[in-house]
């Protein structure tokens, strides 16, 4: 009984886990990037126009997965792909591939910090830190960067995060 | 085909059966019965709808449940299914382990791909596919779907739920139906308990016919209504009940009045001729055991009856029955024949006993008797018949005893009489004798004679009495004495005194046509009859002027007894005739009980002594007193005495010397024809 229940188990997850292996780390983490902005709140009136602003700071692969998530709705948004950010653009996600990178935007909050570690995820200094852990895409979480930016993670993301770093 | 008629007949028994129990229980049972079944089908109907209502919307809610279930699930593992985390996804679903329904749940992201599953202990995947229910909740978040949650319910606890859930229904409408049961036959109880006792009420007096029962509920309902309506009618049914019997008893005690009253006599309480009959029925055919009958009669009862009045009369007809009575004995028994005749049955009885019990009988009735505070003195006559010598059936007897007692009154009364064949001869001579009277008027055998009256003051005839003489045919004379009775009986009294009457004013006014001179008084007997008539002075007046004979000359002589009678009336028709100038005389004075005191109220002239007080003088010294009294009273009332029956000079020397104005009588002359010869008489 119990066998054929592990077997059925394997034969029901098989099929996720085959699609994680499919796709490389990098993908996934563009994934995950774009599956946290669904359950992240933005401070009200952060998010004016009709966009949702993902701005890409620095070069790595996950960076270059990113431009994929362009015109992918989020909430009623279209998500707006800006490489290279400068003082004149709004960003409201920003991935950073050097964490101790700072970006000047236009807008002073409201900005989720989006970094990748090669291994497990460790405390960056983003809000979002996406990393590996025995082969699968895990993710960790800074609530007092977030606090500060004064964005809120739904109870879901948080349920899933790898680890949680409190202010 | 076959079947049908079988079915027919279980139909019927089965209907049969049922209306020999509906007859069978009382209608109270059926009452509680129909209710009873009411109850139950309505109730159980009832706990049937709740149930299936109870059922569907149970599993409204559990469907209801699992969706609100099923969406939390989803939200929850939206994130899940966005990261592809099939352990946070396979925890979420863990939670399903509190539902006890849901069988198993998975979880499929938008590539179709599972992410996670769940099993509850003890189930299989078969049975999750043969789930009755099942959910699909999309898993959406933010406006994004991320895959499928379907969970896979059973419906046990619903079915445990239900089962529990029916039998507390069931329960509670068993228990209604019994509690509404008992209520209502509690309440049918109290009601019918009137009606019981109506119904109890209603036996008991058909059993004991006692109606005098009443019910008295006295509600103001239906019972109330009938108890007052039923007691109305016991009312009524006790009032006719006690009206009829009252009026039963009252019949009988009619009857039994009428049936005595048939039998006996109402004024002395004895058997009468009915009872006779009766008697002499009972006995028994071919009795040959001699008998005597007696009848009796009271001598000259009617002229006391006349003197002293009906209620006299009757009370001394009462005496003499008891008198006579108190003689019985068993073979000896007393019948009242009617009027003043009794009868008398002597059982056994020899000629010699019978003549004893006569004389007896007589001799009782002899004595002196008190009515009204006067004393009277009767006798009686008695005629004897005996059974088989005289006569075989009672009628015969009857005829011949009445022969006997007519025998015994002609023969002078206070006497008993056996029947002979004489006695028969006469009563038939009597009975021809009795035609041949209705035939002498007209046939002139009629005849008058005149008795003079002598003046004892001046010594010279005043006038004379004419008096009726019959010459029979074949018989020659009849006597007076007999046939004047006769005219009384067969009614012809009143046309022989008219007749007596018309005669005497004719001869009279002949006479005095003739040239006599003789200044004579004519004196003529008025019967009852003629005094009762209320046309008397009219047919005396017409008389009168038909002769020619002068009022001043006539003189009626009438009786007490028929003066009595109507004495107002006879002293109103005597004054309307003295006002023709007759006058009147009373005759016969003394026999009855007489008071002097209607002699005032009578137009009288004059009164003559009957004979039966002059007969003994002087000698004897009671019919010398009442003489002497006679006389004495009369003068005082300035009317002047006449003594009739003077048959010897002593007699006519006493009375003379009491101070007596007239006689008249065989010592003066006995009636002689013509008038002139009587007026003519000389006087010794």
């Amino acid at each position: 009984m119990r066998v054929l229940l592990s077997l059925l188990l394997a034969l029901a997850t098989g099929p996720a886990l085959a699609a994680h292996s499919a796709r490389a780390d990098h993908e996934v983490k563009a994934a995950f990037l774009y599956n946290a902005v669904q359950f992240t709140e933005w401070p009200a009136g952060a998010l004016r126009g009709d966009t949702l602003n993902l701005c890409i700071a620095g070069d790595d692969a996950v960076a270059r997965a990113l431009p994929a998530l362009a015109n992918k709705t989020a909430g009623m948004r279209k998500i707006m792909v800006v490489p290279k950010p400068g003082t004149d653009h709004e960003c409201h996600v920003a991935y950073l591939a050097d964490p101790m990178q700072k970006i000047q935007t236009r807008n002073k909050n409201g900005l989720l910090t989006v970094s990748s570690s090669a291994g497990a995820p460790r405390d960056l200094g983003t809000a979002l830190v996406l990393g590996t852990q025995d082969g699968r895409v895990v993710f960790a979480v800074n609530l007092g960067v977030a606090q500060n930016q004064g964005l809120r993670f739904s109870a879901k993301l948080l349920k899933l995060a790898h680890k949680v770093y409190q202010p | 085909m076959s079947d049908a008629p079988k079915k027919m007949t279980l139909k019927r028994w089965l209907k049969s059966k049922l209306y020999a129990w509906q007859r069978r229980k009382r209608l109270l049972d059926q009452l509680v019965s129909a209710v009873t079944a009411v109850a139950v089908v309505s109730g159980f109907t009832a706990g049937a709808l709740l149930i299936s209502v109870e059922y569907f919307s149970a599993r409204d809610r559990q469907i209801a449940d699992l969706g609100v279930q099923a969406r939390i699930l989803a939200s929850n593992a939206s994130a899940a299914l966005a990261f592809g985390d099939a352990a946070a996804a396979g925890d979420i679903l863990h939670a399903l382990r509190q539902s006890p329904d849901v069988i198993g749940a998975r979880l499929v992201g938008g590539d179709g791909v599972e992410l996670a599953a769940y099993l509850a202990d003890g189930r299989s995947e078969d049975a999750m596919r043969a789930a009755p229910v099942t959910i699909h909740e999309a898993v959406v978040e933010d406006g994004m779907a991320y895959g499928t949650l379907t969970i896979h319910a059973g419906r046990d606890s619903i079915h445990r739920q239900l089962l529990r859930f029916a039998a507390l229904v069931m329960g509670a409408v068993l228990v209604a139906v019994l509690m509404l049961r008992l209520l209502f036959q509690t309440a049918l109880q109290r009601m019918a308990k009137p009606i019981n006792f109506i119904i109890a009420t209603m036996q008991k007096i058909t059993r004991e016919g006692d109606y005098s029962l009443r019910t008295n509920i006295r509600a103001a309902n239906e019972t109330g209504e009938v108890s007052e309506a039923f007691d109305a009618m016991l009312d009524q049914i006790q009032r006719r009940d006690e009206q009829l019997a009252h009026e039963l008893i009252e019949r009988r005690k009619t009857e039994a009045r009428l049936e005595h009253l048939t039998r006996h006599d109402s004024l002395t309480g004895l058997p009468n001729r009915l009872g006779l009959n009766e008697a002499l029925a009972l006995r028994p055919a071919g009795e040959r055991r001699s008998l005597a009958l007696l009848l009796l009669d009271m001598d000259h009862f009617k002229a006391i009856n006349d003197s002293l009045g009906h209620d006299a009369g009757d009370a001394l007809l009462r005496n003499t029955a008891q008198t006579l009575a108190a003689l019985m004995t068993p073979d000896v028994r007393l019948f009242r024949m009617g009027g003043d005749e009794f009868a008398v049955l002597l059982e056994g009885g020899s000629p010699g006993s019978a003549e004893a019990l006569a004389s007896r009988l007589l001799g009782a009735m002899a004595q002196a008797q008190t009515v009204q505070a006067q004393e009277v003195f009767v006798t009686g006559s008695a005629g004897i018949a005996l059974y088989p010598q005289h006569g075989g059936d009672l009628n015969d007897l009857l005829r011949k005893a009445d022969t006997a007692l007519y025998a015994a009154k002609s023969a002078g009364r206070n006497r008993a009489q056996f029947y002979d064949a004489v006695m028969a001869e006469t009563g038939t001579q009597r009975r021809a004798l009795e035609t041949d009277l209705r035939h002498a008027i007209e046939r002139g055998q009629l005849f008058l004679v005149y008795q003079p009256q002598l003046d004892l003051k001046t010594g010279r005839i005043a006038g004379a009495e004419a008096l009726a003489r019959w010459k029979h045919p074949e018989r020659g004379m009849v006597s007076p004495g007999e046939f004047i009775p006769l005219a009384e009986e067969c009614g012809l009294i009143g046309a022989l005194g008219e007749w007596v009457l018309r005669t005497a004013c004719g001869e009279g006014a002949a006479l005095l046509r003739q040239g006599s001179t003789m200044p004579f008084r004519l004196s003529v007997n008025l019967s009852p009859v003629q005094l009762a008539d209320p046309r008397l002075a009219e047919r005396v007046g017409a008389i009168l002027r038909d002769t020619g004979f002068p009022p001043d000359r006539l003189e009626l002589e009438i009786t007490e007894s028929a003066a009595i009678e109507d004495l107002d009336g006879a002293a109103e028709r005597m004054r309307a005739v003295t006002r023709l100038g007759v006058s009147f005389a009373m005759d016969d004075f003394g026999v009855g009980a007489t008071s002097l005191s209607y002699l005032k109220r009578l137009p009288l002239s004059m009164v003559k002594i009957d004979r039966s007080f002059v007969r003994d003088l002087p000698g004897d010294p009671d019919d010398a007193a009442i003489a002497t009294a006679i006389i004495r009273m009369a003068h005082e009332l300035s009317m002047p005495v006449l003594a009739e029956g003077v048959e010897t000079p002593e007699q006519k020397a006493f009375l003379r010397d009491r101070g007596c104005d007239l006689v008249q009588g065989y010592l003066i002359s006995r009636g002689v024809s013509p008038l002139e010869a009587a007026l003519k008489t000389i006087v010794k």
